[in-house]
């Protein structure tokens, strides 16, 4: 598992281990049942925070892609379709809106990029 | 407390002035065959290690560092007391021993003449380090003298009107007067190791 | 969850005399749980060895309740777990790190020979020489090492890094984040040295003029406070600043991020950038004459 931080400060540490470790399990890096590094473990190495590390392990947790067990860690959380789902829905409603904001200076229409998203979505032209 | 003798056991080293004196005392005292001055010098000596080591530590601020370790307050100050025991036992021994070699058949005085210097030593060691816990090295030093001439004035003053005489109950009245005030100095210096902000 | 200390509503106060100034210090509520670095800062005469010393029981406090460890404070058997290394003091100078060790070994029941020796090897402290011609950084490194060398649960370091170069300063920062691998060993680090601080601690406490003017998660207190650069007039309208500074080409406050205004530049604030402003409040260049 790789874990970088940068300290230019515009991403709170805690969120940047966060995204990490939700990327790799959703890219399948980590599989479910993994044990992740404790949060001491983790805090030394990276030489932050404990109380950061032990915070990005509580949203993971929150969010549902860790699961804690008392005395033995933390552990990749079985695969929540549902999760993954959110999170793919997310990332699409991010796109659309860049998609929506680059395409007014451009002159295109909804019907030009509707017409773009079905060669897309087809793989042919149409 | 067994480190803490072990510390001043090893800053006996630092004394090896008064080792040089007072084996030049017994060298000189077997040229005389004069065992009084040495006697007297060597068991006074002794008795004022402790304080000079008290002197020592107050300048290196040894207090601060060894109240930081698992030691207590009152195991600290009597520490003091019982190394200074030792050293005064040490050099009455000595005193003892010379006495016996320089002076074969004069047992009986060469005792009775360094039990009381003993006792003696017993009495300054006890008004000296209480002085010396609460005012420091060189306050304590200057009362203690101060202290000590009057004692001396005062049993001046009392032998020469012969309200005290020099007897065989002085004997027996000394050593128990050494371990009263032994007994209420080490109370005293307690107390006031308590009392001490560092 | 473990605490390593508690202090509740702790007062120091030395009464005013002919050439001193009186002190007060406190009420002072400061608690560490278990398993964590609280770092102390603050200037020279803030109270941080005050503190220190009053957790010690060094120094008696005017009111309030210590506990370490659990237990109050003051109690020698719980100086068995505490490994304290003070500013400016050392073991005795004539003996030497042999001695020493022998000296420790007969107070601490739980004193480590092998861990002495080992750490005086790593810290490069020949066994035979004098305490006495020890360099500053040798004799805070001692002390280090006697701390480490029996079950020390709680260190409190006054100013321990201050002789040490930045190379040994950065080992002994890794030494300390190895100490804290559980709930059980916590550190109290105080320090001028702000930047030390920062590297290695969970929680940061301010103490001004014996005052305790925070106690915060390091991490959430640098994520808070942003610097802004813009001009003067703009930054000093800005109610919730913390401090400026002024030069002849622009101005900097620190501000809690949230509240940046739009258009400026805006950089995060280190620890002492956050300790300086906070204790300099506005700071305007005076006019060069």
């Amino acid at each position: 598992m790789q874990i970088y931080i940068q300290n230019t400060g515009e991403t709170p540490i805690y969120e940047q281990i966060v995204s990490q470790i939700k990327a790799q399990i959703l890219s399948g890096a980590l599989q479910e049942g993994d044990a992740l590094p404790s949060m001491r473990t983790l805090a030394k190495e990276l030489r932050i925070s404990v109380i950061t590390t032990k915070r990005a392990y509580e949203e993971l947790e929150k969010q549902g892609y860790v699961r804690s067990i008392t005395g033995k860690g933390s552990f990749v959380a079985p695969k929540n379709l549902e999760l993954i789902r959110e999170e793919n829905l997310r990332q699409i409603e991010d796109a659309m809106q860049r998609i929506v904001s680059l395409a007014a200076p451009c002159g295109l229409s909804l019907e030009d990029l509707m017409h773009m998203l079905t060669f897309f979505a087809k793989g042919e032209d149409v | 407390m067994k480190g803490l003798l072990y510390k001043d056991l090893l800053s006996l080293r630092q004394f090896r002035a008064m080792a040089l004196i007072i084996v030049a005392g017994v060298l000189s005292s077997f040229y005389s065959g004069q065992v009084d001055m040495v006697a007297t010098l060597c068991i006074i000596l002794t008795a004022t290690i402790p304080i000079s080591l008290l002197g020592l530590e107050e300048k290196a601020r040894w207090n601060t560092v060894a109240l930081t370790l698992p030691v207590s307050r009152p195991v600290l100050a009597g520490e003091k007391y019982l190394f200074g025991l030792g050293t005064l036992l040490t050099g009455t021994g000595l005193a003892i021993g010379l006495g016996m070699a320089v002076i074969p058949g004069a047992g009986y005085e060469t005792v009775t003449l360094c039990a009381a210097l003993f006792c003696f030593g017993i009495i300054i060691q006890s008004v000296m380090l209480p002085l010396v816990f609460r005012f420091g090295m060189e306050k304590g030093q200057l009362f203690t003298m101060g202290l000590l001439f009057l004692l001396a004035a005062g049993l001046v003053v009392l032998v020469g009107n012969g309200w005290l005489a020099l007897s065989g109950t002085l004997l027996w009245v000394l050593p128990i007067a050494a371990a009263i005030v032994w007994g209420l100095s080490l109370f005293l210096s307690v107390r006031l190791i308590k009392g001490l902000d560092l | 969850m473990k605490s390593a200390f508690c202090l509740q509503a702790v007062t120091k106060r030395y009464p005013a005399r002919e050439k001193a100034p009186g002190f007060a210090l406190g009420p002072l509520n400061l608690s560490l749980p278990g398993g964590c670095i609280l770092g102390l800062i603050g200037e020279n005469g803030a109270g941080k060895t005050t503190t220190l010393k009053m957790m010690l029981g060094l120094t008696r406090k005017s009111g309030g309740h210590i506990e370490l460890l659990g237990r109050p404070a003051g109690d020698e058997t719980t100086r068995a777990h505490i490994g304290a290394v003070l500013d400016g003091v050392c073991f005795p100078g004539e003996m030497n790190a042999r001695q020493v060790g022998r000296m420790l070994e007969k107070l601490y029941p739980s004193w480590r020979m092998g861990a002495w020796q080992m750490w005086c090897r790593r810290f490069q402290l020949p066994e035979e020489k004098k305490i006495a011609a020890y360099s500053k950084g040798m004799q805070q490194k001692l002390m280090l090492a006697a701390a480490f060398s029996h079950d020390s649960r709680l260190l409190l370091l006054d100013e321990a890094t201050s002789g040490l170069d930045p190379v040994a300063r950065d080992e002994l920062l890794d030494t300390l984040r190895d100490f804290v691998s559980d709930e059980n060993h916590s550190v109290l680090l105080s320090s001028h040295l702000v930047e030390d601080v920062q590297k290695v601690c969970d929680y940061v406490a301010l103490l001004h003029r014996g005052q305790l003017l925070f106690c915060e998660e390091k991490d959430r207190l640098l994520e808070s406070f942003a610097l802004v650069q813009g001009p003067k007039d703009v930054l000093m309208q800005l109610s919730n600043r913390r401090g400026l500074r002024e030069n002849a080409f622009g101005a900097t406050a620190l501000v809690p991020r949230t509240q940046v205004p739009s258009g400026l530049i805006w950089q995060p604030a280190g620890l002492e950038d956050i300790m300086l402003y906070t204790l300099r409040g506005d700071h305007h260049e005076r006019t060069a004459v």
